[in-house]
């Protein structure tokens, strides 16, 4: 297997844009690392605010259930006021939990005080005349890799670990799941919700029972709401995955279980258009 | 102002600058005006609240001597009311007001809740407990009234500990404050080391430690294990402690570098060998202030005038009932919830049963095994005390602690792994720290490498500091 040359490369959001916009329709994608349901609930909410929508196009990744964090790109859409009027009760009530959880934003702690004017001040002068204080966000992000690359070396952690399911997180990414998709078909939107392509000729990286009974709870689902539903997992062919840096420090490269190589990318797109379009005729 | 942020770290340097240079009384006027600007970065609104406790408490204490003690018992009850209704107001008027309208729609009555809109002014329970011990230690004769208004004023808002502690007696700061310690650079040297310390356990520790308590206390109880109860309540111990006693460290730091000594407010607490103990370790200026203004009171004791040495046990009236409001009052004292009421009965529970196993067992006391014994018991007891302090309710904290009753309960995991990773490497670090400041070997090796170990937490708050998180104790 080898690795080619991303330059120029584009990837399949664009790659599907184009298909699309050649049916007269326009998609507009949203990516976010190990985005988890909750996280996806609440942008749906917004995006039901802010834009029309026709169709939602819904990918479920195993990995995605083992999150339970609401990071703070998401939480600020509690900061936009026409947003927060347009919601009913229960929906505030559902918002509170943007509010519950700790803040990553730099300011959070001098919000509408005095001192939040001279932060902001002293943070651009700071970021103008020293070089480091800008790259501050990058410093931190470089130390939790290393953080996690040494722990992996410590226990022998590999893409290919089996990475178990957190009962806690699955069953609140699935309560999110329905919710928007509820929520979807209340607002007439048609959604394609798939399981997403993995590679299938090496032991994946959860345990079989489980994912099989994700698979199966996802199929349920869409079952139950009468949602379109597509299981994509073997869509991309084998040769058209790709490696990875290492995680754990070594020189070695590693299987990469989450992403494709270009022709992956155009292969999967055209299964996506096709059953979006598809369905449409 | 918040100490982890830009504004104060440009702040700090100015005002210690001039509090070398300047002579006596503009020196204690500027420490007053810069305690207040500190306090007005945050909103200056609430000063003239903070005025009102500083300002009667000033008068009514002048006016105790001349007054015969039936007069001063009535200024000093009028000083008491005073602080306690500003309290009232600002921290328990909506709690008060919803339990009592809960309470008569019980009766039958439908009365809607109150959605009233009042921010808590920032170290309003600390500034009126400094000042209603103020009026207090004047009433009681510890102390003569200060004249002079500044210096007085200055101790009560003293900007290092005017919004979460340490909680000071008047008799420890305001000589201090009115006669200035020599310079030394030893004295910069410290306070900058103090103040780098507590830095690093805010910004470094307490804040990243943040996100895998809040996500695991956003996890629904039923699906959490015995484990993980005690894996989050030692996550938030930690938290806390950190959190905490980083905010001491920096206040005590602050003061050192104007060559004013605060006592120390915590003493390694989870290492205590028994409850008792532990509120000897764990914010200790709050614990002694309980003892000498509230809880000796209550039992009919005779006080002591110093903000160190945490609860003492007295052979008197009441004890054990005392001993239980004065819990429940010190819980309410954190916050306006049943929560911290459930917090202090539970540890007054605790202490209630150390007292008693203790009275059984006095041969025993000494004894190094017992010690150790009660050491390991006394941390996880002390850890599942913080349930009630983070939990969103009542009725989540005995859900969460009743989970550890079920034995299939310990059979499986609920959240993810670095959860309990980080949990225990902090454990271990705990014992490992406490284990090098313990031996005097150990600590002499250590100390040599602090030429790397100082350029490496300064390089770890730099790329850290930023204030995304308050302080916990703001809260309160």
């Amino acid at each position: 297997m080898q690795l080619i040359n991303f330059k120029k490369v584009i990837y399949l959001p664009a790659i599907l844009h184009n298909l699309l916009k050649e049916e007269n329709k326009f998609l507009s994608t949203f990516s976010f690392p190990n985005a988890n349901f909750t996280e996806k609930y609440f942008l749906f909410k917004y995006l039901l605010y802010a834009m029309d929508i026709e169709t939602l196009i819904l990918p479920v990744i195993m990995d995605d259930l083992r999150e339970g964090e609401i990071r703070s790109d998401i939480k600020n859409i509690r900061n936009n006021e026409d947003f927060i009027n347009s919601l009913n009760l229960s929906d505030l009530s559902t918002l509170q939990l943007l509010s519950s959880s700790s803040s990553n934003e730099d300011m959070d702690a001098v919000k509408n005080t005095t001192q939040q004017k001279s932060e902001i001040f002293l943070n651009k002068v700071f970021s103008e005349h020293i070089e480091m204080w800008e790259r501050r966000p990058e410093m931190r992000a470089s130390l939790f890799i290393s953080l996690y690359q040494l722990r992996n070396n410590i226990f022998n952690i590999t893409p290919s670990s089996e990475r178990k399911m957190v009962p806690a997180f699955y069953k609140k990414n699935l309560f999110f799941l329905k919710k928007i998709l509820e929520e979807a078909t209340n607002n007439e939107i048609d959604v394609l919700l798939y399981i997403a392509p993995i590679r299938n000729d090496v032991t994946i990286p959860y345990n079989q029972e489980e994912y099989l009974s994700l698979k199966n709870e996802i199929r349920n689902i869409a079952k139950e709401l009468d949602i379109k539903y597509a299981n994509l997992e073997n869509t991309v062919p084998n040769e058209f995955w790709g490696l990875k840096d290492s995680t754990n420090n070594s020189d070695k490269v590693e299987i990469d279980f989450m992403h494709f190589q270009y022709p992956g990318h155009i292969i999967f797109s055209n299964t996506l258009k096709n059953e979006l379009v598809f369905d449409q005729n | 102002m918040i100490f982890n942020s830009l504004t104060f770290l440009l702040f700090l340097p100015i005002v210690v600058v001039l509090y070398w240079i300047l002579p006596r009384n503009p020196r204690i006027i500027m420490v007053f005006f810069s305690s207040l600007i500190f306090y007005g970065f945050w909103r200056v609104e609430f000063i003239p609240v903070m005025m009102i406790s500083v300002f009667s408490d000033y008068y009514i204490s002048l006016k105790m001597p001349s007054a015969n003690q039936s007069l001063k018992k009535r200024l000093v009850v009028l000083s008491i009311i005073i602080n306690l209704s500003l309290l009232f107001y600002f921290k328990y008027l909506i709690f008060f007001a919803n339990n009592a309208i809960g309470f008569i729609n019980i009766l039958g009555f439908e009365i809607d809740p109150i959605f009233l809109k009042i921010i808590l002014p920032l170290g309003i329970s600390f500034y009126t407990f400094q000042t209603i011990s103020y009026s207090v230690d004047v009433y009681r004769g510890f102390i003569k009234p200060e004249k002079n208004f500044f210096l007085y004023a200055s101790y009560v808002t003293f900007f290092p500990q005017l919004v979460a502690g340490p909680v000071l007696r008047a008799s420890e700061v305001i000589h201090q404050l009115s006669k200035r310690a020599s310079f030394s650079i030893q004295l910069l040297i410290s306070g900058t080391k103090r103040i780098i310390y507590g830095l690093f356990l805010k910004v470094v520790l307490a804040d990243n430690i943040a996100p895998l308590v809040d996500t695991g206390f956003l996890i629904t109880v039923s699906e959490l294990s015995a484990l993980d109860v005690l894996t989050l309540s030692f996550l938030f111990g930690f938290q806390i402690y950190f959190d905490f006693s980083a905010y001491s460290h920096i206040a005590i730091g602050c003061a050192l570098l104007m060559g004013i000594k605060f006592p120390e407010n915590f003493n390694f607490p989870y290492l205590a060998n028994s409850p008792k103990d532990f509120w000897k370790r764990w914010h200790i200026s709050l614990s002694s202030w309980i003892r000498d203004y509230l809880y000796l009171p209550l039992t009919g004791t005779k006080v002591v005038n110093k903000s160190i040495g945490g609860i003492v046990e007295t052979p008197s009236r009441n004890i054990n009932q005392s001993l239980f409001y004065t819990w429940a009052i010190m819980g309410l004292w954190h916050g306006a919830n049943w929560t911290f009421v459930v917090w202090g009965l539970y540890h007054a529970v605790f202490i209630f049963l150390h007292r008693k196993i203790s009275s059984y067992n006095n041969l025993l006391s000494n004894n190094k095994i017992i010690i150790k014994i009660g050491g390991f018991l006394t941390l996880p007891i002390m850890m599942l005390g913080w349930i009630p302090f983070r939990a969103n309710s009542v009725e989540a904290t005995f859900q969460l602690w009743s989970r550890l009753l079920n034995i299939s309960n310990y059979t499986y995991l609920g959240m993810r792994e670095n959860t309990y990773l980080v949990a225990f490497i902090l454990l271990v670090g705990m014992y490992l720290i406490y284990f090098i400041h313990n031996f005097r070997n150990l600590k002499k090796i250590c100390n040599r490498f602090n030429y790397l170990l100082f350029p490496l937490i300064i390089s770890l708050i730099f790329i850290f500091l930023r204030p995304i998180n308050q302080f916990i104790y703001f809260q309160f």
